[in-house]
């Protein structure tokens, strides 16, 4: 999936200005890092892009569409075609992670055969097949992590996108997660993950994005 | 979700070039509608199973809310059906004119006996009237004091129907249209007890429709807290569901469902509940039957009232489900 920002801007009704005439392109297949201090920006703009929050200014073109066109019924549709993966992983403990894994596929109307083949595969791919039948209780943080990264990736999202995925985990495990998240951009996914953690994304070498009180300070490097 | 009204509405073009774009937009499929529908309907039957108490209490407070008008129905249904079977003859009375001749009564006498709806006509003229009077009322000094006869020459209408609750209307407008001969003074239809059995009835009916209103309004509006509550606490799901890609339909479906879980549940056991009743009372009822000798049968809900019940309950159901939810789950938004 191809992204790009054109002068995007975002002023939340109490007059704070989140996002200020950010710039950037992302390829298509391409992985980068997003940046920056706390209250940078770095959440309001992954909420642009799952169409959580919805710009003030500028344009966001996600594979030449502008978002800004999509009425709140397509919001449903663009949000299966992008994986995310929270600091707060966000998973429901009223079921399994096998269950949890499959509630994109559910959502979107997988037939029952497919769900369960793909949850396995995505499972398998973060190493936790098998704890399929465990509560997400009964998972270390780390393997919590991970069962959000396959939620994420379950249903082959062109996009994946992280917001502090490594938050709480330590280095050994970040560097897992990171490494994961490597190997979805190497089968041709665009990963965009935020992070504050800047020497682990110095170690990553991708491109580096950097924002500071709203505005894109620098786009590049390796941070 | 924080959106300009301005950015809301896109244009049909551009929902058209989503899917031109996005091909992975599902298409429909009936295959795949039924399955989630079907799959949802048994989840959201599990998922009242998994909190028996809550559920049971909700089922029974719309069973007992449906129960009594279905009750007062059932009630009003067989006191109906009793009350048509008590008929009497029935018979017009009409009072001439005091002045009218004896011919122009005969002849009236003739026409009215010729007319379809009436079986005969008994003419009772000024003295036999008199006779019958002094017969009857003890006045005969009063009477033969009084320089002439003052009563007026009187035919006793008789009409081929008899008077039950059924033909009530019919005969009164027979009695009208007899009262409109010129020679009638006044007509009177014997029947004032079955007329005021009439009102009684008509009341009861309205009464039974208001309540049946009122507690059809409850139970909308105990499926819809019952809702709400549940939507609240499944908000951690709601949001994940939408974050993945979930449509509001698709959120809303399993709350539906249970909505239509409880009316139809409900409507059950308040058929049952009345079934119960009328099989408790129908013993006593009977006995009483017997008494006065009646061909008359105790009636129940009947297997249409029940899938009626049920329909409506299942209806009422699914509508407060489905306010509830719309409510509520605009309430509950990604941040």
């Amino acid at each position: 999936m191809e992204i790009e920002f054109q002068r995007v801007g975002k002023k939340y009704e109490s007059g704070q200005e989140a996002l200020s005439q950010v710039n950037f392109h992302l390829q298509q297949g391409e992985m980068a890092f997003l940046t920056g201090h706390s209250g940078a920006g770095k959440s309001t703009l992954m909420k642009l892009m799952m169409m959580i929050e919805r710009q003030t200014s500028g344009q966001i073109l996600v594979d030449g569409v502008d978002l800004r066109t999509l009425s709140r019924r397509a919001i449903p549709h663009h949000r299966r075609r992008v994986g995310v993966v929270f600091q707060n992983h966000q998973l429901l403990l009223d079921r399994s992670v096998f269950h949890n894994v499959a509630l994109p596929l559910q959502v979107s109307g997988a037939d029952p055969q497919q769900i369960a083949k793909r949850v396995r595969a995505a499972l398998d791919k973060v190493g936790l097949l098998d704890k399929e039948k465990y509560n997400p209780m009964a998972l270390s943080g780390g393997e919590q992590q991970r069962v959000g990264i396959a939620r994420a990736v379950v249903n082959k999202p062109q996009l994946l996108l992280a917001d502090e995925p490594t938050g709480n985990l330590d280095p050994k495990l970040s560097a897992e997660i990171m490494n994961l998240f490597q190997e979805f951009n190497r089968v041709g996914v665009t990963v965009l993950v935020a992070s504050h953690d800047l020497a682990l994304v110095a170690r990553m070498r991708h491109r580096v994005l950097t924002l500071n009180q709203g505005r894109m300070v620098n786009d590049g490097g390796f941070g | 979700m924080a959106q300009k009204p301005n950015q809301r509405g896109a244009t049909r073009e551009s929902i058209k070039a989503t899917k031109h774009h996005w091909p992975t937009r599902t298409s429909f499929s009936p295959s795949k509608y039924f399955r989630q529908h079907q799959s949802t309907l048994t989840e959201s039957f599990m998922r009242l199973v998994n909190y028996p108490l809550a559920s049971v209490m909700t089922v029974m407070v719309i069973a007992i809310a449906l129960s009594l008008p279905g009750g007062l129905y059932v009630l009003l249904k067989n006191v109906q059906s009793v009350t048509s079977q008590w008929e009497q003859q029935s018979v017009i009375t009409l009072y001439l004119f005091p002045n009218l001749e004896d011919t122009q009564a005969l002849a009236l006498s003739h026409r009215l006996s010729a007319q379809e709806d009436i079986a005969s006509v008994e003419y009772i003229s000024k003295e036999e009237g008199l006779r019958y009077f002094e017969r009857s009322s003890g006045y005969e000094q009063i009477l033969s004091a009084l320089p002439e006869n003052p009563l007026p020459i009187v035919l006793r209408v008789i009409p081929k129907q008899a008077v039950d609750i059924t033909t009530l209307s019919s005969l009164q407008a027979l009695r009208d249209q007899l009262a409109a001969q010129k020679e009638v003074d006044y007509a009177e239809l014997d029947a004032q007890w079955l007329q005021r059995l009439a009102n009684i009835l008509s009341f009861g009916q309205r009464f039974v429709y208001a309540l049946s209103v009122l507690l059809v309004v409850a139970v909308l509006l105990i499926v819809g807290n019952t809702i709400r509550m549940a939507v609240e606490s499944r908000r951690d799901e709601v949001l994940v569901m939408k974050l993945v890609g979930a449509t509001d339909a698709y959120i809303r479906r399993p709350f539906l469902y249970m909505g239509f879980w409880f009316g139809v549940l409900g409507g059950f056991f308040a058929s049952l509940c009345i079934l119960l009743l009328s099989w408790w009372v129908s013993a006593p009822a009977e006995r009483l039957i017997d008494l006065y000798q009646s061909g008359f049968q105790l009636q129940s809900f009947n297997a249409d009232e029940i899938v009626l019940c049920l329909t409506i309950s299942a209806f009422v159901g699914v509508f407060g489900a489905w306010i509830a939810v719309n409510r509520h789950i605009a309430t509950i938004e990604l941040q």
